[in-house]
């Protein structure tokens, strides 16, 4: 099976991003702190009960540390890496993350940190 | 207050045998130890009783053991094996096994001969065995040399050293294992061919290196190595041949309890962060570990940001991937873990660790996270 035939069945490849973040030309850890920053004013907005609906955040970034700091941050933060792929003309990478509801609700830190800030 | 000096794998302080050793000699001691005369003899008897103290801490005999620069021991230990273990056919390309977490230096040595395979690691940089066994036991890709770390040194983790040498044993494979970060503190286990490692692991001089063969190795002399005392010819002077060795005496001769304390101690640090700090990887085997290093990753902090940090309120750490961040790359290991490669502090104790070293730490660390985080934003 094909990567493009594994996108197809995959219902969360063909999202429209909740969020688009253009870290190009940002270091590490700059880019993977502008992910945590927009979950905290995701969770601001949707208030005490956490996210409500999936979020889909679309990251562009260029420094070759995002292939290894993201995924760690998803794995840290509950989220997942739909898709990551390279930007043509080797401009950077295109990494496309979802939060779910209830693996949002799950992490806590980013909503305590919000809270507390 | 004064320094904690947490950055051990790096350079520590000489052990104080090491300073009697080099203040004894230096002005004594400066002849080439190959040389017939009275100086050069002199020189010799010094090297030589260097030779007697780490072959007896190792068991081995004092000509299989040689001093070197850190540069180069990995590579004259490699290229001692392959040189000894030959081609298996005419034209053959010999091929070494090996993993992709080795220290810089190694890598590079590996790179240098015949062709190489870098076998990935699990989450903790341990390397896979079952990929090993495939490995070494495959018959259309037969492995020369196997090249392996006794402990990864970014993050702690011992590799299955034991397991390693049996199945390289039952394949016919040599292993050269680097025990940089190892020897000294924990027991490493025999089978392996040659084995190399710096001497700031146990307080003795950065940069130099033993190389020791394994005695029962049929070890290939070359013209340059013949007219030496030991296999191989040596290529550090006597003096710090000589720190060395007292050193490796001196830290040896603490044991068990230097290293019980210490892995005490790394055990509290990384107990006391996961606890009182959020969004941390703490990284390596909890269990399974030098005992002397501890390694996280602060998400959201910049690491080098948070080294300067703790380097003011007097705490000397490494900045984990500090030297893949000069080639403006993540480190090797972090990324091969699938870790947080940024945030990435490494701390690792010296011999001359305390209790009031690790509180202050504890007591400074958290703010310093606070602070750095802060500042992004966080």
């Amino acid at each position: 099976m094909s990567a493009d035939q594994i996108d197809a069945l995959d219902p969360l490849a063909n999202l429209q991003p909740t969020v688009t973040l253009d870290e190009r030309g940002s270091r590490c850890p700059i880019p993977v702190i502008a992910l945590g920053k927009a979950v905290r004013t995701l969770l601001l907005s949707h208030g005490h009960a956490g996210l409500r609906e999936l979020v889909v955040i679309e990251l562009l970034a260029d420094d070759p540390a995002t292939r290894s700091d993201v995924p760690a941050w998803c794995r840290m933060q509950r989220a997942r890496v739909v898709s990551e792929e390279a930007m043509p003309d080797e401009t950077g990478w295109r990494f496309v993350i979802a939060l779910s509801p209830s693996e949002a609700d799950q992490g806590p830190s980013d909503a305590d940190r919000a809270e507390s800030s | 207050m004064s320094r904690c000096y947490f950055d051990a794998l790096s350079g520590q302080p000489l052990a104080e045998p090491a300073q009697s050793a080099i203040s004894g000699f230096i002005s004594r001691i400066w002849a080439d130890p190959d040389q017939p005369h009275h100086e050069g003899a002199q020189a010799g008897q010094v090297l030589q009783a260097a030779r007697e103290a780490v072959a007896l801490r190792l068991g081995v005999s004092p000509g299989a053991v040689s001093f070197h620069s850190a540069s180069d021991v990995a590579q004259l230990a490699v290229s001692g094996i392959l040189r000894s273990v030959g081609q298996r056919a005419p034209g053959d390309q010999q091929r070494i096994v090996t993993s992709t977490v080795e220290r810089d230096v190694v890598m590079q040595s590996t790179a240098a001969f015949g062709s190489v395979r870098r076998l990935g690691v699990d989450s903790e940089a341990r390397l896979r065995l079952d990929d090993f066994r495939a490995t070494i036991t495959s018959d259309n890709d037969p492995a020369s040399c196997v090249v392996l770390q006794a402990a990864n040194t970014e993050v702690g983790t011992l590799q299955p050293l034991s397991e390693v040498f049996s199945l390289a044993s039952a394949a016919g494979v040599p292993v050269a294992v680097d025990a940089t970060g190892a020897l000294g503190l924990l027991p490493i286990p025999s089978g392996w061919s040659a084995l190399i490692a710096d001497a700031s692991t146990w307080a003795g001089p950065r940069g130099t290196s033993v190389l020791v063969v394994n005695p029962e190795f049929r070890w290939y002399r070359t013209d340059f190595d013949r007219g030496a005392a030991s296999l191989i010819h040596d290529t550090v002077d006597v003096l710090n041949a000589t720190a060395a060795a007292a050193a490796l005496d001196a830290t040896c001769g603490q044991q068990p309890q230097l290293s019980a304390a210490l892995y005490e101690w790394t055990r509290q640090i990384r107990s006391f962060v996961s606890e009182h700090i959020a969004d941390v990887d703490v990284l390596g085997d909890p269990d399974e570990r030098l005992p002397h290093v501890v390694t996280f990753s602060f998400l959201y902090a910049d690491g080098e940001r948070l080294a300067r940090e703790l380097d003011a309120a007097g705490v000397a750490v490494g900045s984990g991937s500090a030297c893949a961040a000069r080639a403006g790359l993540p480190s090797h290991v972090l990324t091969e873990m699938g870790a947080l490669t940024h945030g990435n502090i490494r701390l690792s104790l010296p011999v001359t660790t305390t209790e009031r070293h690790v509180e202050h730490l504890l007591a400074v660390l958290p703010d310093a996270v606070s602070r750095v985080r802060a500042e992004a934003g966080m």
